[in-house]
């Protein structure tokens, strides 16, 4: 396919593999954070760490919304579904993510109108076309998916459209990360910046890595040659001396970011004082909340929900995994308990969370190894 | 010659499509080339290379021209893509369009006027 197979060329990629393994510093253990779950899904899809030299190692960062989200927000969530006249919207990813009692299918099959959709714009029309119901989007994403939730309200104020509400769950990007810069289990060499979210918030909001925490950052695309690539760039920096952020996705990434995005975010979004990270916990001003200009869409303001804390079941990893402190295969319960079908925590849920990437790409590589 | 991908089992479960990732997690986003402007409404219908159609927000990605190739995620234009791009290796790098969600198209998706219904 014409565009795709060019960022696909294996021959080439074998040819970038080894300008990474020159690059490397001999018996030095390089490693980068890929921040972003569509990175973490590429690098198992193509299997790009079998073709990184040993000296170069991957760790999967906190950048999968859906894996970050509390327990307590999915029961919050299906508090709001199982309101009288609800209609209640979402996306797929979101169905299957465990609360203390259950999924949304778990809450669907009970009898709450839980519908997926695509996009909010979706669930604006159900909203349309339902006059007397309630229709409740649970918006969640990082800055990639914050403006299209943003536009949407808009559209609904424009339109006089009073029976649609958000439950919001948007998050940040930069303060989960200065989180994990800050946390002392965490030895990183560099990272490979969140290529979509970059599109909207640009690249100078990723410069504090280099300038506070002296590490490199490369934004980088999503495809396989894109991310090696990226990895070259972090390397050559390392070897030359040099820690500042690069940007490997300019032809999507300008360096501003979008400027119409960040003042529609702005206008109908604020910063909360703290939101919860699975695995990570409470960091301030990390998420985003309806301004009051839209409270009157604010689900969390028309319903009351039971905000309550759910801890984590015991056996569940995904803190460490999300913090890159353990790989995937080394949770207690991965690939046995917990599996795409059945999922225990939420870094198996996602396809782009890193145990369900592994679990349905990288382990076929690891069982011929052991073999 | 491309990078080997495995077949994978498909959750039983209404999902995103596994094969491409989801709509909200790892900052996941489409190329789509736009096909007709509804311009009052800042709306576009676009098409992924797959010839899947799609009614797509492009007010924060304007001015939008026909065949402009556009960074969709969630319905939404979030950036536009250049359109002469080279490849890796050779200087600079080229667009790579991620597959779509998934194969279905929102009812009335076809028709840019008829969008936000």
């Amino acid at each position: 396919m014409k565009f795709v197979d060019e960022f696909r060329d294996a021959d080439l990629g074998k040819v970038m593999a080894g300008e990474i393994l020159a690059a490397v510093e001999p018996g030095r253990t390089h490693k980068f954070m890929e921040v972003c779950g569509g990175h973490t899904h590429s690098i198992y899809k193509y299997a790009i760490d079998d073709i990184l030299p040993d000296e170069v190692e991957l760790v999967h960062g906190p950048g999968c919304p859906v894996c970050v989200m509390p327990m307590g927000r999915i029961d919050d969530g299906i508090a709001l579904a199982n309101e009288d006249g609800v209609i209640f919207t979402c996306f797929g990813d979101m169905m299957r993510v465990p609360g203390s009692d259950g999924t949304f299918t778990d809450a669907k099959a009970r009898g709450a109108d839980i519908r997926m959709v695509y996009s909010p714009l979706d669930a604006l029309r159900l909203a349309k076309q339902n006059p007397d119901r309630k229709v409740v989007f649970f918006a969640i994403g990082f800055e990639t998916t914050a403006p299209s939730t943003a536009l949407t309200l808009k559209r609904a104020k424009a339109e006089g459209v009073e029976n649609f509400l958000c439950m919001c769950n948007h998050v940040t990007i930069v303060p989960p990360l200065r989180a994990l810069l800050d946390s002392p289990d965490l030895r990183l060499d560099g990272f490979i910046g969140p290529g979509h979210v970059s599109t909207v918030v640009g690249v100078r909001p990723f410069e504090f890595i280099p300038a506070d925490y002296e590490r490199p950052l490369v934004t980088a695309g999503f495809e396989p040659l894109d991310i090696l690539q990226a990895i070259h760039m972090l390397l050559e920096q390392l070897g030359s001396g040099r820690c500042e952020v690069e940007n490997q996705y300019k032809r999507v990434v300008p360096y501003e970011g979008n400027a119409a995005a960040l003042k529609v975010m702005s206008e109908v979004f604020e910063l909360r004082p703290h939101f919860e990270w699975r695995g990570l916990g409470f960091i301030s001003q990390s998420a985003l909340k309806l301004s009051d200009a839209y409270a009157e869409f604010d689900a969390e303001e028309h319903f009351t929900v039971p905000g309550v804390r759910v801890a984590d079941p015991k056996a569940c990893q995904c803190g460490e995994v999300l913090k890159g402190v353990i790989k995937p295969w080394e949770c207690k319960v991965f690939g046995t308990a917990c599996t795409p079908e059945h999922a225990i925590g939420t870094c198996m849920v996602s396809p782009e969370g890193a145990c369900a990437a592994y679990y349905n790409y990288g382990r076929f590589s690891r069982e011929k190894e052991a073999v | 010659m491309t990078f080997a991908q495995p077949e994978l089992r498909v959750p039983d479960e209404p999902h995103c499509d596994p094969n491409s990732g989801c709509i909200t997690c790892g900052d996941v986003a489409e190329e789509m080339r736009v096909v007709a402007i509804d311009a009052e409404r800042e709306l576009a219908l676009c098409e992924h290379a797959s010839g899947e159609r799609q009614t797509v927000e492009i007010a924060l990605v304007q001015p939008v021209g026909d065949s402009d190739v556009l960074l969709v995620h969630a319905g939404t234009a979030i950036a536009k893509v250049d359109k002469e791009p080279r490849t890796p290796g050779r200087g600079s790098s080229m667009k790579s369009p991620r597959r779509s969600r998934g194969q279905d198209v929102p009812a009335g998706a076809e028709d840019v006027a008829g969008v936000v219904r």
